[in-house]
């Protein structure tokens, strides 16, 4: 654990926040502007009085004015849930080192800055399907402790993110922001997870770990390859317009996935699992803090 | 190419061919974090590299297939020729086809029939003027075949038939289904059953002489019997007169009755081996015209004379040698043309060096050389009790005939001068009464006379054109290389057909050899 997560890992992890556009209803009070107006600091709207609204509310002032009971509407701040999806499959943990140490890093600095900001962060790790989640512990001391069944984590099977979605789904949780930190090198290809992402009623936030390797694969020849997950042999010659085409088709697929993310307005980070994820994520958001549209 | 060996072949490519594949098939192993965009990539190139559509297992059937395609073009195929045989027709242009007006123009309209009723490659033609020429092999077109027959023509003298026959048969080696066709000026009979015999004229009476020998006598070699064999041809026998004469001096004169297809021999014995001219000649009712007379030189093998220099006396070992041959004589004859072989001491000019005796010594085995003088010489227990004394084997000087590592004969590697050394040897000695040493002094004295190694027998075509003409080869016409007649029937392909194979053979190593470099690249990725 140690290793994976280094003490100044978790000071600077301690140091980050994420903040979403609006927060669903439910929860509790946290840092977040709810979509829900009541009780909070901030004013956001009138609203006529209804028979049973608690009349503390009612701005006497406009009805001295009109005549008319209204009642002044405050934004709350309340938690967000943050559901993290952690990708365990076996291709996160094929190379050396394993890009499934990036993503736990990964999943570690949105575990840390949703707890410093008073957010409940799940993390579900997944393969061919959603594990039990684990919620961390509402506070920020907690943090190491988490971490240390976070670097726990191991390999288990083939990737079937569709049926993972489609499980996360029929758990029916408080809406949110779900961060899947994974490859997304589902067997069943790009456009199947698109459409299953696109019917989730949670924010998205996708943290893609890639490898230079991905893009230029440094193969040749005469080749039997080999699935590391499904096992599937497939014999080509790889000559360099089969690496072209190979080329092609992965470029085709960053694209899609780049794609969902503008339309959808998601969230979408790419982090190389062979550099330095908390640097990585330090550059790409202004002051440490991460922020999801929509 | 016969059906077994192309599909024996067709096996051997199917073999090279998986071998190739297997190695195709061999691919490294890799493991990859996925294979979704490789898949992609495969379908994709798959889509547009030729060779990536001629994979595994298709690859094999495919490159299979083209490769019997290639065969069987090599195989030359014909349709519908499967049952015509290889023909090799004989064109005799003797001196029989000069018989009649008509019978050569016959003889060459039957050899066009022949020719017509074949495909190209399944006729060859041969003639003989009197010696086999090739006119057309099978791998040639007809086209140049027309313009070689317009150039034959009857020659005045017989066709050597089994020569010719012989060079047809070589031809067919390798050939199944084969014949040969042999277009004559008359029915004859070759004893062959797949010779045909096309006979262009009919039958007529004619007397002929087959051919003359000259026997030497054994006693003496300078006199022999000349002996003749005459036959007769036709429809009903008849009475042949046979003349052997010399300068127009009748030597024998018979008059004898033939059957048709018999032969019969005439001698004349006690005849000096001179050097002069014998005419064999037969008359009938000839209708052919050259074939009747032969004429036929005798040797040359006048007696030897050998001829001391200097005065000196002969050893009596060499003398007891010379007295034992009847060709040769110590006597001075004058005013003979004789033939001399000089004998003397070194540095005299003599063709045999009279060496000094030396003292006698244990016995000794003699050995002869390889060479043709010496060869065959047998001196079973032969030794010698003087040792010659060492002979300067110096200047070029090969010894032919040794005694105990002394040479008794030498023959110069630059002048093929030949030198004998005569030791002393005690005439009491074995050695000098050994057939061989006989037969070795008579080699070597015919030798110096130039008594010249002639063939004794002739055939009538032999005599009639040169010395030389004892060997028959098969020429063909211009623009086509020699090659030799090859000896009996079933020999080795001739060259021509040699040639052709190498070019196939070649052509079947560049094939293999770019199935294997594109195997290669294939592996290594480089064919895109």
């Amino acid at each position: 654990m140690a290793e994976l997560f280094p003490t100044e890992f978790i000071a600077a992890v301690s140091r980050m926040r994420l903040t979403a556009g609006a927060v669903p209803r439910g929860g509790r009070h946290a840092e977040h502007g709810a979509v829900q107006v009541g009780a909070g600091m901030e004013f956001r709207d009138f609203r006529a009085y209804m028979p049973g609204d608690d009349i503390r509310r009612i701005d006497w002032n406009f009805y001295r004015r009109s005549g008319r009971l209204f009642l002044r509407l405050f934004e709350e701040e309340r938690d967000l849930p943050v559901y993290i999806l952690l990708d365990r499959s076996d291709s996160m943990f094929f190379e050396a080192p394993p890009r499934a140490d990036a993503a736990k890093q990964a999943a570690a600095v949105l575990i840390g800055a949703a707890l410093n900001q008073h957010d409940r962060p799940v993390l579900y790790p997944f393969g061919e399907a959603l594990n039990e989640g684990f919620p961390a512990i509402p506070h920020a001391r907690a943090l190491p402790a988490t971490l240390e069944r976070l670097a726990a984590i191991g390999p288990a099977g083939p990737t079937n993110l569709r049926a993972v979605l489609h499980r996360l789904r029929a758990l029916r949780l408080r809406r949110g922001m779900v961060a899947i930190v994974s490859d997304f090198f589902d067997p069943a290809g790009m456009d199947a997870l698109v459409e299953s992402m696109h019917g989730m009623p949670h924010k998205l936030l996708l943290v893609q770990l890639c490898r230079e390797s991905d893009a230029k694969p440094h193969l040749d020849g005469e080749l039997s390859i080999v699935d590391c997950e499904t096992g599937h042999d497939l014999r080509v010659t790889v000559t360099p317009r089969t690496v072209e085409a190979y080329q092609r088709a992965y470029a085709d697929f960053q694209e899609k996935l780049l794609e969902f993310a503008s339309k959808r307005r998601t969230g979408y980070i790419t982090l190389d699992a062979d550099g330095d994820v908390l640097e990585e994520f330090m550059s790409m958001f202004a002051d440490g803090v991460i922020t999801t549209r929509g | 190419m016969s059906i077994w060996f192309f599909t024996g072949l067709a096996v051997l490519t199917a073999g090279v061919l998986a071998a190739l594949q297997y190695l195709r098939i061999r691919p490294r192993r890799v493991r990859v974090i996925t294979s979704l965009f490789w898949q992609q990539a495969a379908d994709q190139a798959r889509a547009r590299n030729l060779f990536e559509r001629f994979r595994h297992p298709r690859t094999y059937l495919l490159l299979l297939a083209a490769s019997l395609l290639v065969l069987l073009a090599l195989a030359k195929p014909v349709f519908n020729a499967a049952h015509q045989p290889h023909r090799v027709i004989v064109l005799e242009a003797g001196l029989a086809m000069t018989a009649t007006d008509n019978r050569f123009d016959n003889a060459l309209e039957l050899t066009r029939a022949e020719v017509a009723s074949l495909d190209d490659d399944r006729v060859a033609v041969i003639t003989a003027d009197p010696y086999p020429c090739l006119l057309k092999h099978f791998d040639e077109s007809l086209a140049a075949l027309e313009d070689r027959l317009a150039r034959v023509k009857a020659v005045d003298t017989p066709v050597i038939r089994e020569n010719t026959l012989r060079a047809a048969r070589s031809m067919l080696a390798g050939h199944e289904n084969g014949e040969v066709v042999l277009v004559s000026a008359q029915p004859v009979t070759t004893g062959d059953d797949r010779v045909r015999v096309l006979a262009a004229g009919e039958v007529v009476d004619n007397a002929f002489v087959l051919s003359a020998v000259f026997v030497p006598d054994s006693a003496d070699l300078t006199r022999g019997a000349f002996h003749c064999r005459a036959g007769f041809t036709g429809k009903q026998g008849g009475k042949v007169a046979v003349k052997v004469s010399r300068a127009d001096k009748p030597l024998l004169e018979q008059s004898v009755e033939f059957k048709p297809g018999e032969v019969k021999g005439f001698s004349v014995s006690g005849l000096a081996a001179d050097g002069s001219v014998l005419t064999a000649s037969v008359t009938a009712g000839d209708a052919v015209v050259g074939d009747d007379r032969v004429d036929f030189q005798l040797p040359d093998r006048r007696r030897i004379q050998v001829v001391p220099v200097d005065g000196m006396e002969l050893p009596a070992g060499l003398t007891a040698v010379l007295d034992s041959l009847r060709e040769v004589t110590t006597k001075i004859a004058e005013g003979a043309n004789l033939p001399v072989v000089r004998v003397g001491q070194a540095g005299s000019g003599a063709d045999i060096l009279i060496q000094p005796a030396t003292a006698s010594g244990e016995l000794m085995a003699v050995r002869p050389s390889g060479h043709a003088l010496v060869a065959g010489l047998v001196f079973e227990d032969a030794v010698c009790r003087a040792p010659a004394a060492p002979l300067d084997m110096g200047n070029g000087n090969l010894p032919l005939l040794l005694v105990d590592g002394s040479a008794l004969a030498t023959v110069n590697s630059d002048s093929s001068q030949l030198t004998v050394c005569q030791t002393l040897f005690n005439e009491d000695a074995s050695f000098v009464r050994r057939t061989g040493y006989m037969v070795f002094w008579s080699k070597i004295l015919h030798h110096l006379a130039g008594w010249r190694n002639e063939p004794l027998t002739l055939s009538p075509a032999q005599a009639s054109r040169s010395a030389n003409a004892a060997s028959a080869s098969l020429t063909l016409k211009a623009g086509m290389g020699n090659f030799d007649l090859p000896s009996g029937t079933g020999a080795a392909a001739p060259a021509e057909s040699g040639t052709h194979l190498v070019v196939w053979q070649l052509l079947l190593a560049a094939a293999l050899a770019l199935m294997v470099l594109e195997a290669i690249l294939n592996i290594r990725g480089r064919i895109s």
